[in-house]
């Protein structure tokens, strides 16, 4: 009997997460469920490889490699000089970084209009006001006032903290 | 003359400039060695630099510096941007491009550090779990609550990074939520299984057998699948570009550590290992501060590391249907954790090659191959360009 994943055999896998302790709210997406952004990300990188594929045909080309480091990095290759001159050649991802870009245009910044008779402003969603101006005086050495803000103005940085809520979604839906 | 087939357009360095860390991560493979605070002179790095100058000047690549530990920031904010002054007087005037990356706990979030991460570092690595508790202070601390706020202060100060998240057996179960977590934030991250020890016995309240650790990359491969967002994540993307070659038909690229070692472990007294080899004294290169990188390519360690990566590559890799889509990397450096062996004591592809067959099925599912096993470029094409004005948006 071909096993379930063996490529050809035209089956669909039936292997899914066996570990024992897997969360029990987790359900498998059906295996056609692909998204249209996945579909995009694909045709990019399946257009990436053919040209990959058309570079290392030339004479004197370098192969190219795709490295399992521990860091979050990976490469590409370089063509042959004639064609490419010494320089390495944009990530394929950069199609994708594009994509993310377009899919991103919608975040919820707009002016208000002379609240309480003041003056009109630019609001951007967790707007924190100006930045702060560059502590070249602090280099090398602990500012203990910019350390400690008072309990008050933590809370309300935590309380608009992206990273935070999205823990916090996530934990609620592991159940914990 | 131009470099031999093969040759990559870079060199890693992963550079441990202490193994001192203010963390005791119960599986870290540095275990044994968070509390030494040797660490690396300036003295030391420049000697670093100028062997590494004198060699590639003649062997032009890029030279990618990734400043690793113990917690490499613990050198504190000076320490980087001297060494950031020495690579421009070193490797400028030869015309070598560099990069640095740190990877770091984001336990020390400065002003002085966040002006390093922002200016001196090109990539930023952040160490985060989310799930396990396995991230502790050197009193058992859940150290997690101080990372995600200094993450929220990287994404205040605009700082691009990425993050690293250790499969364990208590992180697998969670790997659909894990993913979700960087989705919500539009954060790259990598999926690192325990992949190195410390002391005999540690890992085995962590580890996962390759088994576990395949089904969780299923799951993994599913939501990339499924996911609207384009965030990258590894090694998801490295497998499937190593499926998507291996059905173009024509890719072929084949990982030879001679000319294709590309990534090398700079220990903190200079010894230099490649990544799958670190840190048996019996394959060690050499002492980047004292040898020449000519002379540590030469040398009896490099000899034994080269014969048996290409072993591994030669017992684990020949037949498969994905080399020369897949260079052999994973073979050619994997560490003595991931050189499994069968019942009949042969090598063999524990996570590489069945993760990489799951996606080359789940696109045959999908209905993307053509009849002839290649992919359906036309078919893709639609699909994507139907799309195309929805993109982000699913």
């Amino acid at each position: 009997m071909a096993d379930a994943t063996t490529p050809g055999s035209g089956e669909v896998p039936s292997d899914r997460p066996r570990i024992e302790n897997a969360p029990k709210h987790w359900q498998p997406s059906p295996l056609s469920d692909i998204s249209d952004n996945a579909y995009n990300r694909l045709y990019a990188m399946t257009l990436e490889e053919t040209y990959a594929a058309e570079v290392m045909a030339q004479p004197d080309s370098y192969a190219d490699f795709f490295l399992e480091s521990p860091q979050t990095r990976f490469h590409e290759f370089v063509g042959p000089p004639e064609l490419k001159g010494a320089e390495v050649r944009a990530s394929r991802m950069a199609m994708v970084d594009r994509l993310r870009l377009a899919g991103e245009a919608k975040y919820p910044d707009f002016f208000v209009d002379s609240p309480h008779n003041g003056p009109p402003f630019h609001e951007k969603f967790l707007d924190k006001g100006p930045p702060k101006p560059k502590s070249d005086e602090v280099e090398g050495e602990i500012n203990l006032e910019e350390l400690v803000s008072p309990v008050g103005e933590r809370v309300r940085m935590l309380s608009q903290s992206r990273v935070l809520a999205a823990f916090m979604r996530m934990q609620q839906s592991a159940g914990q | 003359m131009p470099p031999p087939p093969g040759t990559p357009p870079y060199a890693e360095f992963v550079v441990k400039v202490s193994k001192f860390c203010n963390l005791r991560c119960r599986y870290c493979y540095e275990f044994p060695s968070l509390g030494d605070t040797t660490r690396m002179s300036l003295d030391d790095i420049r000697a670093m630099f100028g062997t590494v100058g004198e060699y590639f000047r003649d062997h032009p690549r890029r030279l990618d510096f990734v400043w690793h530990g113990g917690e490499p920031l613990l050198m504190g904010a000076d320490f980087y941007w001297r060494l950031l002054q020495y690579e421009h007087e070193i490797f400028d005037p030869l015309g070598l491009p560099f990069t640095n990356a740190v990877q770091t706990n984001l336990t020390i979030v400065r002003p002085d550090i966040i002006r390093v991460l922002k200016e001196v570092f090109d990539e930023v690595g952040v160490s985060v779990d989310l799930f396990g508790g396995n991230r502790v202070d050197r009193f058992g601390g859940d150290v997690q609550p101080k990372v995600l706020h200094g993450m929220q202060a990287l994404l205040d100060e605009g700082i691009h990074f990425g993050c690293i998240s250790v499969l364990s057996k208590a992180t697998a179960p969670y790997v659909e939520n894990i993913y979700t977590f960087f989705e919500d934030l539009r954060l790259s991250f990598r999926f690192l299984p325990i992949y190195r020890t410390g002391y005999a016995g540690q890992l085995a309240p962590h580890e996962l057998s390759p088994a576990e650790t395949v089904d969780a990359l299923k799951v993994a491969t599913d939501r990339w699948f499924a996911s609207a967002v384009p965030i990258r994540v590894e090694p998801v993307e490295t497998y499937v570009s190593n499926v998507l070659s291996h059905l173009s038909g024509r890719g072929r690229r084949y990982y030879d550590k001679e000319h294709g070692e590309a990534v090398f472990i700079v220990d903190t007294d200079g010894g230099v290992y490649s990544n799958g080899d670190a840190y048996d004294g019996s394959l060690r290169h050499g002492n980047i501060f004292h040898d020449s990188f000519s002379d540590m390519r030469r040398s009896a360690g490099f000899a034994r590391a080269l014969a048996q990566s290409r072993a591994r590559v030669r017992d684990a890799c020949t037949g498969c249907r994905y080399f020369g889509s897949c260079s052999g990397f994973f073979m050619g450096e994997a560490t003595p954790e991931q050189r499994w062996r069968d019942g009949d004591g042969r090598l063999f592809c524990g996570v590489a090659l069945p993760v990489q067959h799951y996606i080359e099925e789940r696109l045959r599912t999908a209905g993307l191959l053509t009849a002839e096993g290649q992919v359906d470029l036309a078919e893709l094409r639609q699909r994507a360009g139907d799309t195309e004005r929805s993109v982000g948006h699913r």
